[in-house]
């Protein structure tokens, strides 16, 4: 047996519920931890640092630190951070292995749910938790690492877990969410089709372009990103169904819902779900859908050829 | 924090039994921080109500009501504890509430137990190369690990998760692999979580094994998540009704030997512990099956089914000690959902599933005691009439075969007196004279 584990640290993954695109215009969205998301472990290692991710990649990602160039990939970078923010010398006699069946790469906060596990497991092996602050805060230099300038609303979901309500520049952005009862959601995705940069900056020149519609737009976004929190709030999922269908309407008039966006939330609603739309920035990616009886919307979606699963959002 | 004096008057309340039920009810309130709504879900004999209780089974026609005693004078750890009991036979929370208090006059109940860790099994079957199936899981460690703390990320960050894994191997006459997920529940029982942690791993212990996973579910045996509770009483505190204390101390350890040593013995004596945990169990909310399986399981893991509980004497004193698993939670699963449970809870008032477990072994303890001793003084009482009764008939003028002939009559008469020894035995000489 490979030697007793000496950390543990887990992350969910996040889906946006309302709000996506509408929020970098100053828009409210809401934000939500599902209960997949990534496990790690720590282990002593003499070989260490290292950090293997073997489901990740055809044939598993592994990293070593020890006499290898940090600064090489970005992969390397986070773990550099992490180590360092957690206070292990950067030849720390540790290797960290990460699992988890959290789809990557599709808007689902995966490298927030990566940086987040793999500071709690690295914060474990000093048998400290971490505050929920010092959390964010490392979370967020890991995730510059990975994309630059992050919103934040990515790890600090899959740092507070639960749902929160996020409007950047506000005075307090996030405020919880309290869902009385937890959400039944089905998550569906396709690869993505470009990146959110690309999403997002198209969107930025339509807006330039003709911007009194386009914010009419995004105000008709927020005003049911608000509705959504008070039905959430209420546990009333057919006026939140209706308010996803309104909320991925608009974002088809946007332009950032590709042809396959739009074929999984029709077999979902088919399928019995209250509403759905899709999560994120779209053009491919994921969609959610509310779906209270999720079987037959799992069904349909996979035989439709996409990846599926149920998922609820909880109170954190 | 708790301290002594916060917490100085929950567990005695002195001639409590002798109140009568409003009476009792404004002596909790008081004591406990009742409101009146509290108090009216105790009267009720259905604070459930049926339109929950129709979302919790199925073909659901009503809700049953059971009798809620309070069990007194607990003290665990230096901390006073006055603790609802739901059981339906009576004597149970006499028994405990009689013998924590003898235990509170000498020092109260030492108790501990363990993290919350339950164990979740995956079984494997048709695996083509069973050692090295075993080879693979075990060095795959930190892997299955992190794939099953991904289930339930909430978990880890409060504390817990999965923390290890076992992997053992079954040949003849049914081959298969069995692994072991050993998870920190923390204060939750955690059924539904190790159970998704086990569906979690079973896609990636296929790979790892080249077998199929069948079964994916907690194990009852939840043997690391035991709870000990002891005791000592100096042996002259156990004297009364006309006994020595060191007499009732032999009996009560006589009596423990026999459920030692003879299963026959040993069901009906753990049936007795569980008396006292079931009703603790079903009042704060857990699953008493589960906590009843894990007993019985424990009380045979060595082959052989013998006592939860251990007593022996030294140096006059009476020590008493109870080890079991306790699969008890504080939050989720239906602790929160059945009124009476918070009532009782509010009562308890404990903070943590650890706590609640050491709470039920002390309970466990005293049930037993309180049974032991009642037997044994039974039994030192039947010891005494019939010396009684041979002293009688020979006093009487009884000879030979006489002597226990008449001893019988006269126990049976429960009259143990010389004048009525002649009167059996004269009765005898009629009888025999025909």
């Amino acid at each position: 047996m490979s030697p007793r584990p000496i950390g543990a640290g887990a992350a969910p993954g996040k889906v946006i519920l309302f709000g996506e695109h509408a929020v970098v215009y100053g828009r409210p969205a809401v934000a939500a931890a599902i209960d997949v998301g990534l496990g790690a472990t720590a282990e002593h290692d003499p070989q260490g640092p290292i950090l293997r991710i073997p489901s990740w990649g055809r044939d598993g990602l592994t990293v070593e630190l020890r006499g290898a160039d940090q600064t090489r990939d970005a992969m390397g970078r986070a773990f550099a951070v992490a180590l360092e923010v957690t206070g292990h010398p950067p030849d720390c006699p540790i290797s960290v292995t990460l699992d988890g069946d959290l789809p990557l790469g599709i808007g689902l906060g995966s490298s927030a749910a990566f940086a987040v596990a793999l500071i709690r497991a690295l914060a474990d092996v000093e048998g400290e938790a971490l505050s929920t602050d010092a959390l964010l805060a490392a979370a967020e230099r890991i995730e510059k690492v990975f994309h630059g300038t992050p919103s934040g609303i990515d790890h600090t979901v899959v740092a507070h877990g639960g749902c929160l309500r996020f409007r950047r520049g506000a005075r307090q952005p996030f405020v919880a969410v309290r869902p009385v009862r937890p959400l039944p959601l089905v998550i569906a995705w396709t690869l993505r089709e470009g990146t959110t940069r690309d999403a997002v900056s198209r969107l930025r020149a339509r807006h330039t372009a003709q911007f009194q519609h386009y914010d009419r737009l995004f105000d008709s976004i927020a005003a049911v990103a608000e509705a959504g929190v008070d039905a959430i709030e209420a546990g009333d999922f057919e006026t939140l169904g209706a308010l996803f269908d309104l909320n991925h309407g608009y974002l088809s008039a946007a332009g950032v819902c590709s042809p396959r966006n739009e074929e999984m939330v029709h077999i979902a609603r088919t399928a019995g779900a209250l509403g759905a739309k899709i999560t994120g920035a779209g053009c491919g990616g994921a969609i959610i859908a509310l779906a209270p009886d999720a079987g037959p919307v799992v069904a349909a979606l996979e035989k439709a050829g996409y990846d599926a699963f149920a998922t609820r959002i909880r109170r954190a | 924090m708790k301290t002594g004096e916060q917490r100085a008057d929950r567990a005695r309340i002195p001639g409590f039994y002798r109140l009568d039920l409003p009476e009792r009810h404004s002596e909790i309130a008081r004591r406990f921080g009742l409101d009146d709504a509290d108090l009216a879900v105790l009267r009720s004999g259905a604070s459930l109500g049926w339109q929950r209780a129709d979302k919790m089974v199925e073909n659901c026609i009503g809700v049953f009501g059971l009798p809620v005693g309070l069990g007194l004078n607990f003290t665990i750890n230096g901390h006073d504890y006055a603790v609802p009991m739901v059981v339906e036979e009576p004597s149970v929370v006499a028994a405990v509430s009689n013998m924590a208090r003898l235990v509170r006059a000498h020092g109260g109940f030492a108790a501990d137990a363990d993290d919350g860790v339950m164990i979740s099994q995956v079984q494997v079957v048709d695996s083509p190369d069973p050692a090295a199936a075993v080879d693979a899981l075990r060095r795959s460690r930190a892997r299955i690990l992190a794939r099953a703390n991904a289930v339930h990320p909430n978990m880890a960050a409060r504390g817990g998760g999965a923390r290890d894994i076992e992997v053992r191997r079954f040949d003849e006459p049914f081959s298969m692999i069995v692994l072991h997920l050993l998870v920190d529940c923390v204060d939750a029982m955690g059924a539904n979580a190790v159970n998704a942690m086990a569906e979690g791993v079973a896609a990636l212990v296929e790979e790892l094994t080249g077998g199929r996973v069948c079964l994916r579910i907690l194990s009852n045996l939840a043997d690391r998540r035991c709870a000990r509770a002891s005791c000592a009483v100096p042996e002259e505190a156990l004297a009364g009704r006309g006994f020595a204390g060191a007499e009732v101390a032999e009996g009560i350890v006589q009596a423990w030997r026999f459920a030692a040593v003879d299963p026959y013995r040993a069901a009906t004596h753990n049936k007795g512990v569980m008396n006292g945990i079931d009703a603790v169990a079903i009042a704060t909310g857990n699953d008493w099956r589960s906590v009843e399986a894990g007993a019985h399981a424990y009380a045979a893991r060595d082959g052989h089914y013998g006592s939860l509980t251990r007593w022996w004497r030294a140096d006059g004193t009476l020590h008493g000690s109870i080890e079991l698993p306790m699969a008890v939670g504080t939050v989720g699963g239906s602790t929160r959902v059945h009124p009476t449970v918070g009532v009782c809870r509010k009562i308890l008032g404990v903070d943590t599933a650890r706590e609640l477990a050491m709470v039920m072994a002390a309970v466990g303890l005293s049930q037993n005691m309180g049974a032991l001793k009642a037997l044994a003084s039974e039994g030192i009482q039947r010891g005494h009439m019939s010396l009684h009764a041979r002293q009688a008939a020979l006093a009487a003028g009884a000879e030979g075969a006489q002597v226990e002939l008449v001893a019988a009559r006269l126990i049976r008469r429960g009259e143990i007196k010389e004048a009525a020894a002649r009167e059996v035995l004269a009765e005898l000489m009629r009888e025999a004279g025909r």
